[in-house]
């Protein structure tokens, strides 16, 4: 970098950075006059799983919603850093089909913040991680409806370049197994980024609606997706809602808000027709499962949220 | 006299480098106008690198490397801190003495502990900052049978035992890493460093067997962007010291780098066989770490250990 004038360019004291796939990077360039870097780094969370169709008036299980990813928020002293980083944010993932492919969501990925482009992610060449594990999906009805795990904390293992700043990790949180019972399918929130909630099941010939995310203060509860109809209904169950988030952050917008994601809410079921879809994650967040159905209609499971980085400097 | 009150950002970074002379000497630091945070880098001295033995046409090991420092980083609201802050950085240890024919190495020395006070004092209730509780040993002297043994490592700070100015900031500590043992009698290479952190141990000397078989010295190995530090290479016409430590991008290096702030030990010097030759020399090691390792010598006499890397203290304020 050339500095010629030494001038302070106040006009980026914000950048984000969006999902860009695995073999791909980003470029921050670290401007003039610049003393402290502030890094806000997520993971892509779980997407939720489809839900389980089959004959009406039979049990039937709704999908299991994806997990969060687990994060880094990292204070760094400009000088320390390289003129040149690279940052690679992780993607969310795929969301389950229910119909009659009845799959599992997908796992998230990690975000990486690297000294060089290297697709590899050698653990010497990280400078900040999202976590030691991506969120896990949420598995499909007719594999259990198993919750997606949780994004586990990132343990500093192997990696050097952690040290020329203060880390501070944290986990996600795991999604919500899928049942066929009406309870406990919701979720509640516990962090900036959450898990989303699961699909709702059958248990006999009563459609339910989908898992709520529960939320606190004035943060808004996102219902799921109601109950759709009877044996004799084709009635569709309700999609689940999703991708909440107080803000979109953007590189330049000011913000009054404090940041935060959420997973989506279950699909609901329909004992006659198509299960409702599980709403999608935001950032970070975890996918909702898919609602039961009818023979080959269960619903989809929402995507789970992509990573996002976020990089405040001054 | 403040008369304008405007910034000095000459003084938002400042380094200080090693002013001790066997316990303490003090600098200061002096808060500059209209800052709000203070973020400080603690770094203590690595250990020197152990001494290999000279022997009369027989066998010696290599000297062991020296420890790398603890070190530790802390955030602090500027109006929480007084306007003047002490500083006191320690100095890296020598490195051991070759041993003359049949004589053994001497042991490198211990490494110190750097400090930022809120006088000049190293007691629990005036420290700010601390690199950790014990310093960085030094590499062992080596002998006609063993290498010298490894230099601790830097301990962590315990910081929330005993002190108590560490509770206005946000601290985090860190162990240093240990040298590794000098080479065999055998003729074996010394031992070589795996990176694990900002500060490495210093690389084990080269050992040299009682047929005169000679070996490489033990070498800081790269990974990723961080290059190799070779260690002394055994050779019968040339001198075979180990090379010195890295250090990258300190903040008065200039703003612009390429690199990440890292610094490494010295590698391992090579043993030497004919002609009487000394064995190599340990490189020394870069701020916070080992030096390394002395090469033994055949007929010669017995390789030096490398000096310890001094500490440094980075304060940044914004």
């Amino acid at each position: 970098m050339v500095d010629t004038f030494n001038i302070v360019d106040g006009s980026q004291q914000r950048q984000v950075y969006f999902a860009n796939g695995v073999n791909s990077f980003h470029t921050w360039n670290k401007p003039s006059n610049c003393q402290f870097v502030h890094f806000f780094v997520l993971g892509g969370g779980g997407g939720g799983g489809g839900g389980q169709g089959a004959g009406t008036a039979t049990a039937r299980r709704g999908g299991g919603s994806g997990g969060s990813a687990g994060g880094t928020v990292s204070l760094i002293p400009s000088a320390y850093l390289p003129d040149m980083i690279y940052i690679q944010v992780g993607s969310g993932g795929s969301n389950g089909i229910g119909g009659t492919t009845n799959s599992n969501g997908g796992a998230g990925t990690l975000s990486y913040i690297m000294v060089s482009p290297d697709t590899s992610k050698t653990a010497a060449n990280v400078i900040i991680q999202s976590g030691d594990a991506a969120a896990g999906g949420g598995n499909s009805g007719l594999n259990s409806g198993t919750a997606g795990i949780a994004g586990t904390i990132w343990s500093y293992t192997n990696n050097i370049f952690n040290d020329i700043g203060l880390m501070s990790p944290f986990a996600g949180q795991a999604g919500v197994l899928g049942q066929t019972t009406p309870v406990p399918t919701s979720i509640s929130i516990s962090g900036v980024t959450g898990g989303g909630a699961a699909g709702a099941g059958m248990n006999g010939g009563t459609a339910q609606a989908g898992g709520s995310v529960n939320a606190g203060g004035y943060i808004p509860t996102m219902l799921g997706g109601s109950a759709g109809g009877s044996a004799t209904s084709t009635t569709a169950g309700g999609n689940g809602s999703g991708a909440f988030m107080t803000f979109n952050p953007n590189s330049n917008g000011y913000s009054s808000q404090q940041l935060i994601f959420t997973g989506g809410s279950g699909g609901g079921s329909s004992d006659g027709g198509v299960g409702g879809s599980g709403g999608p994650g935001a950032y970070g967040s975890g996918g909702g499962g898919g609602g039961a159905g009818v023979t080959n209609s269960g619903g989809n499971g929402g995507r789970g949220g992509d990573g996002i980085v976020i990089i405040t400097f001054w | 006299m403040d008369i304008f009150n405007l910034p000095n950002k000459s003084k938002f970074t400042q380094i200080f480098r090693t002013n001790s002379s066997g316990s303490t000497g003090w600098s200061t630091w002096s808060k500059p106008n209209n800052i709000s945070f203070v973020y400080i880098l603690c770094i203590g001295s690595g250990g020197g690198g152990g001494g290999a033995r000279g022997n009369g046409l027989n066998s010696a090991g290599g000297g062991g490397g020296g420890g790398s420092a603890g070190f530790s980083t802390g955030i602090f609201p500027a109006t929480m801190l007084p306007d003047t802050l002490f500083v006191s950085v320690g100095r890296g240890g020598i490195g051991g003495a070759g041993g003359g024919s049949g004589v053994n190495g001497t042991a490198g020395g211990s490494g110190e502990l750097s400090y930022v006070s809120i006088i000049p004092s190293a007691s629990t209730t005036s420290v700010l900052m601390l690199n950790g509780n014990a310093a960085a040993g030094g590499g062992g002297g080596s002998t006609s049978s063993v290498g010298g043994s490894l230099g601790t490592a830097g301990t962590t700070w315990t910081y929330n035992t005993s002190y108590i100015f560490p509770q206005l900031g946000q601290i985090t500590p860190n162990a240093g890493s240990a040298g590794v043992a000098g080479a065999a009698a055998s003729g074996t290479v010394g031992g070589s460093i795996t990176i694990t952190s900002i500060v490495t141990g210093g690389a084990g000397g080269g050992g040299v067997s009682a047929g005169g078989t000679t070996a490489n010295g033990g070498a800081i190995t790269g990974v990723g962007i961080i290059p190799t530090v070779v260690g002394g290479t055994a050779d019968s016409a040339t001198v075979i010291t180990g090379k010195c430590g890295l250090g990258l991008n300190l903040p008065t290096d200039g703003y612009s780098s390429p690199l990440p702030l890292f610094f490494t030990g010295g590698s391992g010097g090579a043993s030497s066989s004919t002609s009487a030759r000394t064995g190599g020399r340990g490189g020394d090691g870069s701020y916070g770490s080992g030096g390394g390792g002395g090469g033994g010598a055949y007929s010669g006499s017995g390789g030096t250990g490398g000096k310890g890397g001094d500490g440094i203290i980075i304060i940044t304020c914004w």
